[in-house]
């Protein structure tokens, strides 16, 4: 679900700049896609609106240090690398799928300015790569053994909640993520079930802390109330 | 998602098993993109070795790996658990802090690996319980499977 209020480069990493000239200003606008749907809806249960949850998606407070992410871009638009020349190359090498090999022999050769790339061989280079993405401690590996009685098999995992953390804490999909379940109509007022939040089994296992309906449940009441919800609003 | 790949052709049949999670609050079109990266890879699972289909004691241990393999699925999946009832304050993209409830909410897999994960014959249907003679007749509905009785049976033969 795009927004279409400003345009965003399709960017998996948060220190790209931004097309439209205003390299930050995705940090500028505070209100969500889905506040003003929550601004834009009313309760009127015709069939043509789009009917949402009331309450669902609310926030419970702000990211704490995300002031210094700007700052920090406005100080440091390259980083990790010292300047746009590094940024640059380091992009075109990684881009082009040269060989760490062909990397090494073009600093080792004098065709590389090392100084002001600021790495001088593949190695540095992936120091700086690991210094990019803010949130890769969420990405850690463990390993496991497992025993079958008769062999001793390695397997590899990482932790799945840290997985949905950095998931969600992507900026390059801000504009993306819907956090509440919706129901959508065409003209004709017949229901689209096109996405997952469009469908109804969303709808069911919602749980909200703040849901007036609801006070602190387990999850089978919830999903029987929540079922009841439902049928108030088809009826 | 999870499926078997082969890494190696004619030397030595190496497989990886790798297992994928991705998030139902991105859009389908953005979500099952390859350039926006919104699939991360959760696991490796252990491959077990080849098995003939006579000896009965290889009989013995596919079953016995079956059984490893949920002990696996036990280690990986715990962390949501308990953020699935009682939530868990996750911050979003939008510097906005949300209470989330993370919940397994679809596992993409063929068949035959559905066979592997459930612990079921290769000739039934992994999601409901009609006998295999039946199978795309259309005839009659039977319940779902629910594996969690299964898994409380196979306990209590067991012990």
């Amino acid at each position: 679900m795009p927004n279409e209020g400003h345009l965003r480069l399709d960017s998996d990493y948060e220190s790209d700049p931004d097309p439209t000239g205003h390299p930050y200003s995705a940090f500028d606008d505070i209100s969500h896609e889905s506040d003003r749907e929550r601004l834009n809806e009313t309760a009127s249960p015709l069939p043509s609106k789009p009917m949402l949850y009331e309450g669902a998606s609310e926030s419970i407070g702000d990211v704490k240090g995300f002031e210094q992410e700007p700052s920090n871009l406005c100080q440091h638009p390259w980083s990790p690398c010292s300047s746009a020349h590094g940024f640059k190359l380091a992009s075109w090498f990684i881009e082009g799928k040269v060989p760490k090999s062909r990397i090494n022999e073009y600093f080792s050769s004098g065709l590389g300015n090392a100084s002001s790339a600021g790495y001088s061989s593949m190695h540095t280079l992936e120091n700086l790569l690991q210094a990019l993405d803010p949130h890769s401690a969420y990405l850690q590996w463990n390993e496991g053994q497992l025993d079958d009685g008769k062999r001793t098999l390695p397997f590899f995992y990482r932790n799945i909640r840290d997985c949905v953390r950095y998931l969600l804490r992507q900026i390059a999909y801000r504009d993306d993520f819907v956090y509440r379940p919706r129901w959508k109509y065409d003209p004709n007022g017949q229901r689209i079930y096109a996405e997952m939040h469009t469908a109804d089994w969303w709808w069911d296992p919602q749980v909200l802390p703040h849901n007036p309906f609801l006070s602190k449940q387990s999850l089978t009441e919830t999903r029987r109330d929540f079922r009841q919800v439902r049928r108030l609003f088809r009826s | 998602m999870s499926d078997q790949t082969y890494l190696t052709k004619f030397s030595g049949d190496k497989k990886a098993w790798p297992v994928y999670i991705t998030l139902g609050n991105l859009p389908s079109g953005r979500r099952n993109s390859p350039t926006s990266m919104a699939v991360l890879l959760l696991a490796l699972l252990p491959i077990p070795p080849k098995l003939s289909k006579s000896s009965k004691a290889d009989q013995h241990q596919r079953q016995i790996n079956a059984d490893t393999l949920r002990d696996v699925f036990e280690l990986i999946f715990p962390p949501l658990q308990d953020p699935a009832h009682d939530g868990i304050p996750i911050d979003s993209a939008d510097r906005k802090v949300r209470m989330c409830f993370p919940i397994l909410a679809a596992w993409i897999a063929d068949h035959m690996e559905n066979v592997a994960l459930h612990g079921i014959k290769s000739n039934v249907c992994p999601r409901c319980e009609v006998p295999a003679v039946e199978l795309g007749t259309n005839m009659k509905v039977y319940p779902f499977r629910d594996y969690a009785i299964y898994h409380h049976y196979d306990y209590q033969n067991w012990i």
